[in-house]
Order: structure tokens, then C-alpha cells, then sequence
């Protein structure tokens, strides 16, 4: 069941990035391809950022063993799909061009948001092969993945920095975030008193 | 539906063209709503025959213009101008028009007049996407008098030797390429000649972000963008910002004294 799960995941995560590729190189994407690259690599992100909080909050309900399995391709897959946005966005929007790309990072809040949210995934998304937790021990490796939080709030604000309007998603995102981290700081208090 | 021969007139760049339909594909005409790709799907429900331009103000000869009157008396010039929007994009794009000086000049403006503002068409039951409440309508620009006259001022009926598409502002607008995109307005219904300034709808809306002036100006940023470099569409490339948009020669002389940071 685990396995079934897991490997149904990451077909289920890969299919609208495969999608996307496959749009984009038959000319599918519209008059300004590289933009609706940028736009879209960026909502998947975004979006499997927010199940991936979703799963934990359901599992906190639900505690079923398969759900477990399900987190770690939702997590792999945003850092993949926030990864190829930040490449869509040096490479193609910047054009490749270090210099003005380098300019943009110094003065830019959202594209400073951007990669600090990337580097915050950086380490949960190395340590999420199997022997990692073996390897720095459970606990900690459980705190280092509590850094999906940070990262959260980084991301939502990168996208409020982004959106000329502030539509119905964005609000509705922020407060999703906010209720999901509301929700874990409560849990985990009520098991360190269940501790003390 | 393609113009009579359109001659070439003054100012016209010889970059390669932005193709058509990059032009016609890729719009901002928030009328039709907020997506690039809204006014090509949408704008056909606007319609462009008859159209009449209202001129009123500080002018000998008020009263409306029929289109057909305009194109009668002011023979089109193709003038092929860069445009930069504020958002960081570029297009190189053969406009078919006269200049604004000409009608100006042939409605006669009074000696107390400064300023010209112009108004869009405004007809909410074509509108539905822009009902919303994005902005307030209809949408306004305006220009101080001596940019307006300038002989690089455009009013376009025409690109690439066609009519004027709806989503690029049918069937008349106005092309000013030494100032970000959004003060070329589209669809114009009213002309005045006014002695105070007026005042434009993306101004009025976020005066931080978008000023009277907005000349392209690479040094001045935009409070979420760096104005330094910009994409131009039709290859993909990223180059830099010329200062006002690399008209300089020709208009740099209407901000002498000017201090283009808080003049933005």
C-alpha cells in the first residue's frame, strides 16, 4: 500500500511538469512561452508546498501509516518545481545573464524572498533520501524538517511581493498557512506539557 | 484588414520587428481584464464603427471628430517605435498614424492651455472582466502640453500596415515611446485641453508605482522592479533600458531643470 502510494505520487507530481514541457516545446504556451513557464513552475510549487502542510495537518487527525509515505514526494516535488522556476527565471527570463541577474538579486524583495525560500528547501530536500534520518538521528532530523515552516511564510510572502492583485488565492493561501502553523504550534504544546 | 499604403515617415528605428502576433497576442487592456491574453479573446465585442473623438477644453474648435473626418484630413505614417512597458517588457512595433500635434493644431489650442488629458471608451456591457473593480474607468492619461505636441507624440489608427487590431486600441490611440506603455492609451473617445493636470487612472491608483511623468527611465525603479534592464519579446533576450527609452535627442530637452527621481 506504502509503496503503491508513493510511487503513485511522484507519477501524479511529474505529469503537469511533464505537461508543461511538453506544451512548451510544441508551442502551446502561448506568444510569451518563458513567461507562462515562470508562472506556472512557480504555482506548482507553491501549491504542493501548501499539500504537502495539508498532508501533516491530516495525518496529525489521521494518523494512517501509508499518509506518512505520501509526504516526502509532495515535499521532493516542490523543491523540484521551486527549482525549476528559480532555473526558468535565471536562465530564461534573465536570459542567462549573471550581471543583471545578479543586479536583480541585490535590489529585488521578491526575487530575495525567492531564494531564500529555495535555500531554506535545500537541506530537507538532501535529507530526505532514506538513510538521512538514520543518519543524523531521528530527533534531529525531525527539527531540521520543521524548517518547512520558515519556509512556508517566506514563499507566501514572495508570492503577495509577486501578485500585482491580491486575488482570492493568495488570501486564501496566506490564511491556509497561517491556520496550519497555528495549528502545529498548539499541537506541539500540548505535547510538551504531556511531556512536563 | 489592411490599410492603403502607408508612407514611411521620421524617427523609425531599424530593429527587427516584434512579430504581429506577439503584438496582438500579448496586451495589456485592462478593459478586457487583467491577463496578457484577455484583450485578444476579448476585445472583439468593441465596436469601432461608428466612432467618434470628442474634443473639448481650451480649444478654438470644440466638438466631436468623426474617425472617418480624422483619416480624411491627417494621411498616416508608418513610424517604427520601441515601446517599454513598466513591467520590464519590449516590443519593437510599426505603428500607422499622424502626429497629435497636427490635430492639436487644427482645433486650435488657447494660449492658457497646458495640459491634454484623454479619456478611453467606457461601456461596461462589454466589460464584464474589468467590472471588478481593478481600476477606475474610464481609464485616463494625459500628457503636459509641450509632450504632447511633440512631433515623436503618435496618434495611431494602424500597425504593421493594418487597421488597428481591438486589443491594441481600436480604432485610435496614442503612441508616446519615450514613456512606460500604460500612458499610450488605447481606444480614445475624449480629447481636452485643460490648464491644470490632470489626473491619470494608474496614478491615481498607486502614484508610488506609476507617476505623472513615467518617462523609461533605467535609474528610477519601480517600488517592485528594477527598471535597468528589460525582456524584449520577440527574441527572448534581456537587454538594458535606454534612458527615455533611447529618444534622449530628441526629448530630453522637455525635462531640463527637472529632477527625474521625484518627477517619475
Amino acid at each position: 500500500m506504502t509503496s503503491v502510494i508513493r510511487w503513485g505520487l511522484w507519477l501524479a507530481c511529474a505529469l503537469p511538469g511533464l505537461v508543461l514541457v511538453w506544451h512548451w516545446q510544441t508551442g502551446q504556451l502561448g506568444v510569451v512561452p518563458h513567461e507562462v513557464l515562470l508562472h506556472r513552475t512557480g504555482r506548482f510549487a507553491l501549491l504542493l508546498l501548501m499539500a504537502t502542510l495539508g498532508l501533516g495537518f491530516v495525518q496529525s487527525l489521521l494518523p494512517w501509516r501509508p499518509l506518512y509515505a505520501a509526504r516526502r514526494p509532495l515535499g521532493v516535488w516542490t523543491f523540484l518545481y521551486a527549482s525549476a522556476h528559480a532555473a526558468v527565471w535565471l536562465m530564461l527570463d534573465q536570459g542567462g545573464i549573471l550581471e543583471f541577474a545578479w543586479a536583480e538579486m541585490r535590489k529585488m524583495l521578491h526575487v530575495k524572498l525567492g531564494i531564500a525560500g529555495l535555500l531554506l528547501m535545500l537541506p530537507l530536500a538532501v535529507t530526505s533520501v532514506d538513510i538521512a534520518p538514520r543518519l543524523l538521528g531521528f530527533r534531529l532530523w525531525k527539527r531540521l524538517h520543521l524548517l518547512v515552516w520558515p519556509t512556508a511564510l517566506v514563499v507566501i510572502a514572495h508570492t503577495w511581493v509577486v501578485s500585482r492583485f491580491q486575488n482570492l488565492l493568495v488570501i486564501g493561501l496566506t490564511l491556509a498557512i497561517l491556520f496550519l502553523l497555528a495549528s502545529r504550534l498548539y499541537a506541539a504544546r500540548k505535547n510538551m506539557k504531556k511531556a512536563a | 484588414q489592411s490599410l492603403p499604403a502607408v508612407a514611411p515617415g521620421p524617427f523609425s528605428t531599424d530593429e527587427p520587428l516584434t512579430s504581429f502576433d506577439v503584438a496582438t497576442g500579448y496586451c495589456n487592456f485592462f478593459e478586457f481584464g487583467p491577463a496578457k491574453d484577455d484583450p485578444s479573446q476579448h476585445a472583439h465585442a468593441l465596436q469601432t464603427n461608428p466612432w467618434s473623438i470628442e474634443i473639448d477644453g481650451l480649444v478654438d474648435n470644440p466638438g466631436p471628430i468623426a474617425m472617418e473626418d480624422l483619416l480624411a484630413r491627417f494621411p498616416l505614417e508608418e513610424r517604427i517605435y520601441r515601446l517599454r512597458c513598466v513591467e520590464a517588457w519590449s516590443m519593437v512595433i510599426p505603428w500607422n498614424g499622424f502626429a497629435l500635434a497636427d490635430l492639436l493644431a487644427h482645433v486650435g489650442v488657447k494660449s492658457d492651455a497646458r495640459y491634454v488629458r484623454f479619456e478611453a471608451f467606457d461601456d461596461t456591457s462589454i466589460m464584464p472582466r474589468a467590472a471588478q473593480g481593478l481600476l477606475d474607468w474610464p481609464y485616463v492619461e494625459a500628457l503636459r502640453l509641450d509632450e504632447a505636441t511633440h512631433p515623436l507624440t503618435l496618434l495611431a489608427a494602424g500597425m504593421y500596415g493594418e487597421v488597428m487590431p481591438n486589443q491594441n486600441g481600436a480604432p485610435i490611440r496614442l503612441v508616446v515611446p519615450w514613456k512606460y506603455g500604460f500612458k499610450s492609451i488605447k481606444s480614445i473617445k475624449r480629447i481636452s485641453v485643460l490648464a491644470e493636470q490632470p489626473m491619470p487612472t494608474w496614478h491615481e491608483k498607486a502614484p508610488r508605482e506609476y507617476g505623472f511623468y513615467a518617462n523609461v527611465n533605467p535609474t528610477v525603479r519601480h517600488p517592485r522592479w528594477h527598471q535597468a534592464t528589460e525582456r524584449r519579446l520577440h527574441d527572448g533576450t534581456r537587454i538594458r533600458t535606454e534612458m527615455f527609452n533611447g529618444y534622449g535627442d530628441l526629448v530630453a530637452d522637455l525635462y531640463a531643470g527637472m529632477d527625474l527621481e521625484t518627477h517619475y
